[in-house]
């Protein structure tokens, strides 16, 4: 048997969790101290922000907004076990919202055609054409809550492992198993009736 | 129903794209810190008409200066997009130099190696008294930090000299053997190495070396992740005077490391600096420790520190029905776009992001990024501007201001305090100017395909060195496999292609696996910590966990070593984690935190290597 241990594909390793932390506490007393993070998770808030707006000037403008809030608030900043990139993940939410509030930018969901079928797998029973389930669990993840569209995306949309999703929403992992299934059961209910309709 | 727009299959931009838009100066200058004291008592109301008075100051600031804006202006941007044929001299002086990340298709992207963080952290005189870690972000976090008290051991090294165009052989405390060719080094600039150099190196030979020195056993192999038991590591840096030194490349030198363990089974991993990650390169030869004289290293590959140069982009013909310009810039400032002097880019016809009204901003940075295809360029102009900043060479344009959408949104859009664009072009000639683009492009291209030549013969010559090092390899321990069969102590023989860690290991597979939540009561109370180590000293490995649920061998020698946030230890003696076998239900453990400053790592590990 293969000793690995519970560690998720987002693992952060004890060492560069406390690395991170002593950068933190350095950039709390001198900003510039905050560089080696804002260089090492650019590019993972901004994958994470550009597949939830519609195009890449705002993608980015989004994530400077995301460090810039993230800097102006470091003092606030606590280790509670939890890896510093699910506040940046936190942060990032809340400003794509802010932004989709304001008309700044269009609400968009990025799915790979692959993450489709897994989610149309869980939400499907029978197997009718795709186009028309395509359409359906388009149709009726629009008509989900941000905060189930939220959970769904960082489920199968991006492929998290429920530990992560549990840490980015905050609840905790059982939680977030339960919210999934009643949107899942939900979802179903959707496109079987727009299915049942069209 | 709210608006949401599903999108099948995206497109993502690629990683380089993603990295030419960083720019951490703008998050510096757009940062508010919070200042708590004026919201408590008294202070409330003092700040409260503080802000009003400084409020009032402002808005009378900007009443007075709003006509004075475009002459601030012409004194704080350094680039400009030119119109084809225009010509705008302007008045250039960078704002943030230090900003600047411009890049272009000849630039090349270091994989970070230890050498490279001991290079830009190191401000000691004495080298051997590095801080032990030898992660990028602690490095970088150690730059910055000089006003917290962060109890490291320090970790020792030993130290060599030698000439670099003669080359040299050291054994070390441990009698490891390393050779090192004649001119194998070269300088940061790219200059062969001459004169004394210094050769710095410390080992790793049990659990606790490791666990000390804080070095990662975890290793994540397609996904999957495991730790690794370790047959011997150990950490190798040239430096002349404080400059680190690089090998050249195709250049190796060999490493015979002294391991109690001839287990033929364990594998060759490389530390990558930059991540912290290991990397499999290959596999080491087990060779007899006696008679080390006539030792042969086996090469195990190169492990890559440079990616892959980017062609130039092929130039087009010009089309006059889309935009185009060149660059006005301060060459002092940019000198990396110098190159692309002179030169006209067409915006690819697919690319909506450029609009009219670029070529009357005054920008503040440029960076023009490669691409792998050659078939644009990735360019992208950033500005910084002030608070409420009106932009008068363009405000009162008002056939673009009603026409142009992309200005608009550039103005009513913007967020913090940056406004960018980033957009694909190519170069492009005339019948007139066609000789002077092809000139330019042919010229790249051959420093290129140079550049492409000697990485190709350099690879060349290590495969077939390693072709036949590998026979070498088999013949000897065919030869060899007797004497092995009764010799304790052996050499991991290997060729190492870079400066760094070498790690002779094998992915620990647990016989035997029980996980406990643990939680550490010391004298002082309990403790919290995001690093815990189980150092399995059975099986040669330490495991590292952030949370408090620990995996062990029961039936292994164990002890938990805790770093602390303020780089103190404490640590569970493996007679605690032995308690637990028969009380599977009691979890908090007896956790002592030592009174002892530890000078070293060298007097940390004898401390915890009395406890049992």
């Amino acid at each position: 048997m293969v000793a690995t241990m519970d560690l998720s594909q987002y693992h952060i390793s004890q060492e560069t969790i406390q690395d991170e932390l002593l950068i933190i506490e350095a950039a709390k007393k001198n900003a510039s101290a905050f560089k080696p993070l804002y260089e090492k998770y650019f590019e993972t808030i901004y994958r994470y922000v550009f597949r939830r707006v519609d195009n890449r000037d705002d993608a980015r403008d989004i994530t400077q907004q995301v460090f810039i809030n993230a800097l102006s608030n470091i003092s606030k900043y606590e280790y509670r076990g939890v890896p510093f990139t699910s506040w940046l993940y936190r942060i990032a939410y809340n400003e794509v919202v802010k932004a989709v509030r304001k008309n700044e930018t269009t609400r968009t969901v990025s799915i790979e055609a692959d993450s489709l079928g897994v989610l149309l797998k869980e939400t499907m029973e029978e197997e009718p054409g795709m186009e028309a389930r395509e359409k359906g669990l388009s149709v009726c993840l629009s008509g989900l809550k941000e905060e189930e569209l939220k959970l769904v995306e960082l489920r199968y949309f991006e492929d998290r492992p429920f530990k992560e999703v549990s840490e980015i929403i905050q609840v905790t992992e059982n939680n977030a198993k339960v919210k999934m299934h009643r949107i899942l059961q939900k979802l179903k209910a959707c496109i079987q009736g727009k299915l049942a309709i069209g | 129903m709210k608006k949401i727009k599903i999108q099948l299959n995206r497109p993502e931009p690629s990683s380089s794209e993603i990295k030419g838009m960083q720019n951490f100066a703008a998050v510096l200058s757009g940062v508010v810190v919070s200042k708590p004291w004026y919201t408590k008592s008294i202070w409330k109301v003092v700040g409260g008409l503080n802000a009003l008075v400084i409020l009032v100051g402002v808005v009378f600031y900007f009443t007075q200066h709003s006509k004075d804006v475009s002459g601030e202006e012409s004194k704080n941007t350094s680039v400009l997009i030119r119109e084809e044929k225009s010509v705008t001299p302007q008045n250039q002086t960078k704002q943030e130099p230090t900003q600047l990340t411009g890049k272009n298709s000849e630039m090349e992207e270091k994989i970070g190696t230890p050498g490279d963080l001991l290079s830009e952290t190191l401000e000691v005189e004495n080298v051997s008294e590095i801080s032990y870690k030898s992660s990028k972000t602690s490095k970088q976090a150690k730059a910055f930090i000089s006003d917290v008290t962060i109890y490291k051991p320090k970790a020792k090294f030993e130290k060599f000299r030698f000439r670099a165009e003669e080359g040299g052989e050291i054994i070390t405390k441990h009698k490891s053997f390393l050779r090192f060719a004649s001119n194998s080094f070269r300088k940061k600039s790219g200059e062969v190495a001459n004169g004394e150099i210094q050769i710095m190196t410390r080992e790793f030979h049990d659990a606790l070396d490791i666990a000390v020195a804080s070095i990662t056993m975890a290793y994540d192999s397609s996904g999957q992740h495991h730790h690794l038991q370790s047959a011997g590591m150990i950490e190798v840096y040239a430096l002349q005077g404080k400059d680190t030194l690089d090998l050249i490349p195709g250049k190796g030198y060999e490493i015979n490391l002294v391991s109690n363990t001839a287990d033929p089974s364990y594998n060759l991993y490389y530390l990558n600096a930059k991540n912290n990650r290991w990397n499999h390169i290959g596999k080491d030869l087990v060779l007899p420790s006696q008679g080390n004289s006539d030792v042969k290293s086996v090469s195990l590959g190169n492990v890559n520190n440079k990616e892959e140069n980017l062609p130039p982009v092929i130039p087009q013909k010009k089309n006059n029905k889309r935009y185009r310009f060149d660059i006005d810039v301060d060459k002092r400032e940019f000198p990396e776009l110098v190159e692309f002097n002179g030169l006209f880019f067409e915006v690819d016809a697919a690319d909506t992001n450029f609009t009219r009204a670029f070529y009357k901003m005054q920008w503040n940075n440029v960076e023009i990024i490669g691409q792998a295809d050659n078939r644009s360029y990735v360019f992208r102009f950033s500005k910084t501007i002030k608070l409420l900043e009106k932009f008068p060479e363009i405000e009162y344009d008002k056939e673009l201001y009603n026409s142009d959408k992309a200005y608009y949104r550039m103005i009513n859009g913007r967020r913090g305090n940056t406004i960018s664009s980033t957009f694909n072009a190519f170069p492009v000639f005339d019948g007139a100017d066609s000789a002077k683009v092809w000139k330019w492009y042919n010229d790249k291209l051959k420093t290129y395909n140079k550049k492409v030549a000697e990485r190709q013969r350099a690879e060349e010559e290590s495969r077939a060195m390693s072709q036949e090092q590998q026979r070498m390899q088999f013949e000897r321990e065919k030869k060899l496999a007797p004497q092995l069969a009764t010799n304790n102590l052996v050499y991991r023989s290997f060729l190492a292609m870079n400066m760094g860690v070498y790690n002779c290991d094998q992915i620990y597979r647990m016989a035997k696996r029980t996980t406990r939540p643990m939680f550490f009561k010391s004298k002082t109370g309990m403790l919290n910590s995001s690093n815990i180590k189980l150092v399995d000293k059975t099986a040669n490995s330490v495991m590292g966990f952030y949370d408090h649920n620990i995996t062990y061998n029961p039936d292994n020698d164990n002890m938990i070593v805790i770093i602390l946030n303020d780089g103190r230890i404490a640590y569970v003696a493996p007679s605690e984690i032995r308690k637990l076998k028969s009380t599977p239900k009691e979890n908090t453990v007896e956790t002592v935190i030592p009174e002892t400053q530890f000078a070293d790592t060298d007097a940390m590990k004898k401390f915890l290597e009395q406890l049992n």
